[in-house]
């Protein structure tokens, strides 16, 4: 199914425009400039989603989401809203290295899952006395309201005990040890 | 005949009695600027609460401070539950959406439209400084505002910083201020993601971005089209300069936690950039950034 785009054949048309100025510019000044890709035929086109994709949705800002050129019917721009052109660049921003980040491994998978599991674990401790209580009180609306929360806290206990073996698997194959306490939440083993 | 002696001792109680209360008494409802009204019933640190109307829907939200450093959170929007537990010292956590008879489900369109207008809401007519309770509500709500249909809602969601989250606060800023117009740009290249148009080193999914809060318009961003900068959204165009509407930040827009990250960049590289909000080729970028949203602390 194509991409549903808001106001795509408008945009086509500005966008075409533009880059017709530009070239001319171009001439003008004798500047390399450079044009957008969708000078080219744009693979988007013609694309369609996979069968399995969710359809493209609109969401609330959908309606704003049209191309808008700074031109009749876009809102006034103040002058000095007016942003430099793109090569004005801070040579002398600092910014730090972005390191790469450590790898996800089973054992920190199992701290965090182990984690989560035992608080949910006593989440449903309390759940099931409040059914109790609610049940004590003739609240049955709100009784039966708990105990579907319940039964999905216990399904994602079941779960997350699965991700934990699934991961526990992967470090014996992998030639690992499991420590007999565990893990804790950044991976460490529990001593 | 009462005394001003009984007057002044009835006074001092009632103000004794009310800086005793944990508990402040339930707001007015505030009409936001969509004509929403956003009622909280409780605004505490072990408890915030209330409901949310606009044009015949509603959401209820609670989110409680369960036991020292673990939250509880449940909304409910078009008879979903939404539900998750989080231990959020230890940044990890259980998600889970569900009928109100147990089943699975997913969110759709009017689902998120609803809970985004929430978020706005929450955004815009509370302050940013909530209780901690507040605060992971917030954020949560940030990440099902959002959430694709192809998303799983039962999940769990775990990040440190450094392994699943990394900081860019530095180049939210341009000449040296994380807000206000630009002289000159700290670019970060690249945003970037894959899609049905190639994996991430295609120069058509990838986009040269100024983060930060620096404009805000009409449209998904503010790019370059050669001879100007226009609010729209390019179609996976090569390399685009981009900017505007909090490019680069945890949640929808400029939301209320000021996080800067890696994967919340990409996201928004991903939807602003020829796919919607909520589209499914998007999938992976918003997993990646949901921890971001969560754990990641504010730049500012």
């Amino acid at each position: 199914m194509a991409e549903q785009r808001p106001g795509w054949v408008p945009a086509a048309v500005m966008v075409g425009a533009a880059i017709l100025a530009v070239v001319v510019l171009a001439v003008f000044l004798g500047r390399n400039v450079q044009t957008p890709a969708m000078a080219e035929p744009s693979p988007s086109v013609a694309s369609s989603s996979p069968p399995d994709a969710a359809p493209e949705t609109t969401p609330a800002i959908a309606e704003s989401a049209k191309p808008i050129d700074a031109g009749a019917d876009a809102p006034s721009i103040d002058a000095d809203d007016e942003p430099p052109p793109p090569w004005m660049v801070d040579e002398d921003a600092g910014n730090p290295e972005i390191k790469p980040e450590l790898a996800q491994t089973p054992e920190w998978k199992i701290g965090k899952t182990q984690r989560i599991l035992d608080v949910v674990g006593r989440r449903v401790a309390r759940t099931e006395k409040e059914i109790e209580a609610l049940d004590a009180q003739g609240k049955k609306a709100e009784a039966d309201e708990k105990r579907v929360l319940l039964s999905r806290l216990k399904k994602r206990m079941d779960v997350m005990k699965k991700d934990i073996a699934g991961y526990e698997k992967q470090i014996v194959d992998d030639g690992g040890v499991l420590p007999p306490h565990g893990f804790a939440p950044d991976g460490a083993p529990l001593l | 005949m009462i005394t001003r002696a009984a007057l002044v001792i009835v006074l001092v109680a009632s103000a004794a009695a009310c800086a005793g209360s944990s508990e402040p008494s339930s707001q007015e409802p505030i009409v936001t600027t969509e004509g929403a009204k956003l009622s909280v019933d409780s605004m505490t640190t072990e408890r915030v609460a209330g409901t949310f109307a606009l044009a015949g829907d509603t959401v209820s939200f609670a989110s409680v401070l369960a036991e020292p450093g673990v939250y509880e959170l449940t909304l409910k929007v078009h008879g979903v539950t939404l539900d998750s537990t989080i231990a959020f010292d230890d940044h990890t956590s259980s998600f889970d959406g569900f009928t109100a008879t147990g089943e699975d489900t997913a969110l759709r369109d009017a689902d998120r439209t609803a809970l985004a207008s929430l978020y706005r809401a929450i955004n815009e007519q509370l302050p940013k400084a909530l209780p901690q309770s507040g605060i992971v509500l917030r954020r949560a709500l940030g990440i099902w505002s959002e959430n694709p249909e192809s998303v799983r809602l039962d999940r769990t969601i775990f990040g440190d910083e450094g392994r699943g989250y990394t900081m860019v606060c530095s180049y939210a800023k341009c000449d040296g201020s994380y807000t206000g117009g630009c002289s000159a740009w700290n670019y970060y290249s690249y945003a970037k993601h894959d899609c049905q148009h190639g994996d991430s080193s295609n120069s058509i999914n990838q986009q040269i971005a100024q983060l930060g809060d620096h404009y805000s318009g009409t449209g998904d961003e503010r790019y370059y089209n050669g001879s100007s900068w226009v609010w729209g959204e390019p179609d996976h165009w090569s390399h685009p300069h981009v900017t505007g509407n909090c490019f680069g930040r945890s949640g929808n827009g400029c939301g209320g936690d000021t996080q800067y990250t890696v994967d919340a960049t990409n996201h928004d590289g991903c939807v602003r950039n020829g796919h919607a909000l909520a589209s499914g080729y998007c999938d992976d970028e918003f997993t990646s950034a949901s921890d971001d949203e969560l754990y990641a602390p504010d730049c500012y």
